[in-house]
């Protein structure tokens, strides 16, 4: 009895210890510096490929040489939790100083959780003074001109970003040469499927198992998006008659729900070919395979390709016992017989920014994580971060080195295809779990067809009704903040910056909400019709 | 009254403390319009509420209070019906001052949009009401492109349609502010291009907004200086569609779409960008 009560008190006594403990370091971490003592920054991202991380210690630590009173300080946070994770501390009031936005992390509902920045990315940022940025605006310094973290809704800028990417093919180039004599990775469509042929004949003939490709869900989709996009490039341009360039996916897939086009239409038809050539270079059940998976069957040397990131490279070559090189996808050219008829050009590419780090209205130290910010998007900074991490460079200038150069967009071409028709929504799920009867010994074309032919209507319309849904929430948000800043500038008629955000606000609304109307009425037209 | 205990005094001292440090300041109405701009409506509705505890004949604060309710979470049909209430008194009292005029307008939007099942008839009637009686008022320009939307993307016969066009059509002259001269005609140029594909029609339109510097969002644009470009080579107006094509390239030369502009531009008129 006494045992038993000594074990409860003991009991009780390690849970407040625990509990004393944890609210200590959460104190600890969030509190303000004592005088002369440092301030610590906290900064959130979800990148752990390669060596993202230790460019970013290398950064923090020039900067704690800057400004000796504060320590930085990163969480790297787990894809597959990040937006959970940053949701749960964004709401809370608990998130880390800076955050990196995107991944569902972002829109109306989260953004009021971070400090615009609008009115700093208009003046120059102060750590690119003698560089060739210096007196710059900073918006203006970025390829892109900060495009990711600008708020459409709010006409707000919450955030500045340090990543960009494109994708390529890595190749073992000693592998390449063993197979085919040559060191020149194919530059044409059909120089990759004689390639592959070259390896399926290597592999029976020495018995070496080494497969033409290491596909993954997560690689195998970007290669494939990018060879069907570049087959939709007129289809969803005629769909668009007022500019002649491809449709977004809501149209394109409101247009086959009306009947404007159908799953007979030759690019259509091409564009589902093109993916089942690919896969078929693939492993057995490719799909059912991570990353992690075709990185380990890449760098074995069983397979010659594999598809990826800018980023991923550092970590490649690092884990690969032979040179690795990069290619761009030899996607069909227009003069292509087989599949050149459905193109304008080759699917142009453009740098763009994701993932800005905003800066929390929890933080306690926003002045230093602006600065910190800065810092970080300073020409100097992001030159290191390129270096180090393999990460495209975001500003303008910068030039790529080693194997990222090669991972640099050409802007030569035509706009691809509405993306990512094949990657993320309910109609590529569809796509891809009908994936067995377009690639392996199941495959049945006409099975195909007439499966997707069942389940595509409603993987579009519920695409389509959703994405109308959360317009008519954000309308109906946006419809208060309107009239607060009508009622703002009334009080300070000369606030030069109100009265652009106003003017900005009302014209997305309006723009916003003809298009929700507009897409209603096209629901409400197909919902007649009998299905496509 | 009973003596509290030293540990509960000091117990309610602290609960004092944090009740007064939660309770929102009494910072008045722009405090509670700067919420609203960060979308905090909760905070907003709380600012608005203590000014009109303080003064209830205080019409700015009372518009305020009504439209943080449009916006306050958890969304209900009894929020968005007592918003409805709030709007229908400041208007009954005076229809007249801008907080009347702002309420009229209001319960035009909440008929559109804000209602669980909107009614769109009663918001058409409510807008044309509204330009009729106060057509310079904000409000009533503010209603004007919400009326196109209203009329021009509705299921109707072509004879019906081309009738609402022509009601769109003559509000134009009356149009004073800039995002209802904007906003009004870029609605009707998108109707017509995406239901009837009238680049004739809408042409003057978007190059109107165009030509008087009034488009300020970035994609938006982007697509309308295309568009433009587009419809004048339709038109067979050569010289203007070089000239939106080139605009289009100073404007966004990094574009994914800069390298076809281009190729577009030299069908047109070889040699005629950089």
């Amino acid at each position: 009895m006494i045992r038993a009560r000594w074990f409860y008190r003991l009991g009780f006594l390690l849970l407040a210890a625990a509990f004393a403990c944890g609210g200590w370091r959460l104190v600890k971490r969030t509190r303000p510096g004592r005088a002369g003592g440092p301030i610590t920054l906290t900064f959130a991202h979800w990148q752990l490929e390669g060596t993202t991380r230790q460019a970013f210690d290398a950064l923090a630590r020039d900067y704690e040489k800057l400004h000796p009173d504060i320590r930085i300080e990163q969480l790297a946070i787990p894809l597959s939790v990040y937006s959970s994770w940053g949701t749960t501390h964004v709401v809370g009031g608990v998130a880390p100083d800076l955050v990196e936005l995107g991944r569902n992390l972002g829109g109306r509902r989260i953004l009021p959780y971070f400090l615009p920045i609008t009115d700093e990315i208009n003046r120059p940022n102060p750590y690119n003074a003698g560089t060739p940025l210096a007196g710059v605006a900073w918006r203006n310094t970025f390829v892109d001109g900060m495009e990711a973290a600008f708020d459409p809704q709010s006409f707000d800028c919450y955030g500045a970003s340090v990543f960009a990417n494109t994708f390529r093919i890595y190749y073992n180039a000693d592998l390449l040469r063993e197979i085919t004599g040559q060191a020149e990775p194919p530059r044409t469509f059909e120089q990759f499927t004689d390639l592959c042929r070259q390896v399926r004949a290597f592999a029976a003939r020495t018995g070496r198992p080494v497969l033409p490709f290491a596909g993954s869900r997560i690689e195998a989709p970007l290669l494939m998006d990018d060879l069907a996009t570049g087959q939709l490039q007129r289809l969803t341009s005629r769909l668009n008659p007022g500019v002649y360039f491809p449709v977004g996916y809501g149209d394109f897939f409101l247009s086959y729900l009306n009947h404007e086009w159908t799953l007979d239409d030759p690019a259509m038809r091409s564009a589902i070919e093109l993916i089942r050539r690919v896969g078929a270079e693939m492993p057995d059940n490719f799909m059912q395979y991570g990353r992690d998976d075709s990185l380990f069957y890449f760098v074995q040397g069983r397979a010659l390709m594999m598809a990826g990131y800018a980023q991923d490279g550092t970590s490649i070559s690092s884990q690969a016992p032979f040179p690795v090189r990069v290619f761009k996808n030899p996607a069909p050219r227009p003069q292509d017989r087989e599949f050149g008829g459905n193109m304008v050009g080759p699917n142009a590419e453009r740098l763009s920014s994701y993932g800005a780090f905003g800066i929390a209205r929890a933080s306690l130290h926003p002045q230093e994580a602006l600065d910190f910010l800065q810092f970080l998007t300073s020409f100097a900074a992001d030159q290191k971060f390129v270096r180090i991490s393999g990460f495209l460079p975001v500003l303008v200038g910068i030039q790529a080195t080693g194997l990222t150069r090669d991972f640099m967009p050409s802007s030569r071409g035509f706009p691809p295809g509405p993306y990512p028709v094949f990657l993320f929504t309910n109609t590529g799920q569809v796509i891809q779990r009908l994936e067995y009867l377009m690639i392996g010994p199941e495959a049945d074309q006409a099975a195909f067809f007439a499966a997707l032919k069942r389940e595509l209507p409603g993987a579009m319309r519920e695409e389509v009704s959703g994405g109308l849904r959360n317009l008519i929430q954000t309308l109906q948000l946006n419809d208060t903040a309107i009239e607060a800043v009508h009622q703002l500038q009334r009080a300070d008629p000369a606030n030069l910056s109100l009265q652009r955000k106003y003017q900005g606000m009302v014209e997305t609304q309006n723009e916003q909400e003809a298009t929700a109307y507009y897409t209603e009425l096209r629901l409400r037209r197909a919902a007649r019709l009998p299905l496509p | 009254m009973r003596e509290l205990a030293p540990g509960s005094r000091w117990l309610a001292w602290c609960l004092l403390a944090v009740t007064a440090a939660a309770a929102p300041p009494v910072a008045g109405v722009p405090a509670g319009w700067r919420e609203l701009t960060l979308l905090n409506a909760n905070a907003a509705h709380d600012l608005f509420s203590t000014a009109v505890a303080a003064d209830s004949s205080n019409r700015p604060a009372r518009l305020g209070l009504a439209v943080s309710l449009l916006g306050v979470q958890p969304r209900t049909d009894g929020t968005i019906a007592a918003a409805a209430e709030m709007f229908t008194a400041l208007r009954a009292e005076n229809a007249d001052d801008d907080e009347g005029i702002g309420a009229a307008y209001y319960l035009a939007r909440i008929q559109q949009l804000h209602r669980s099942t909107p009614d769109r008839q009663a918001a058409v009637e409510a807008y044309r009401a509204l330009l009729a009686a106060h057509p310079d008022n904000h409000y009533a320009q503010m209603a004007a492109p919400k009326l196109a939307v209203l009329l021009l993307y509705d299921d109707v016969a072509p004879d019906e349609w081309e009738r609402r066009v022509a009601e769109i059509g003559s509000l134009l002259p009356r149009l004073t502010t800039a995002e209802a001269v904007r906003d009004t005609r870029l609605v009707l140029a998108g109707a017509l291009i995406r239901l009837r594909r009238d680049h004739a029609r809408s042409y003057p339109l978007v190059t109107a907004c165009l030509d008087a510097n009034l488009v300020n969002r970035l994609p938006h644009l982007n697509t309308l200086l295309l568009q433009a470009a587009e419809s004048a080579r339709q038109l067979g107006k050569t010289s203007a569609a070089v000239a939106y094509y080139r605009r289009f390239l100073d404007d966004f030369p990094r574009d994914i779409k800069a390298d076809e502009v281009r190729r577009r531009l030299d069908a047109l008129a070889p040699r005629a960008h950089p």
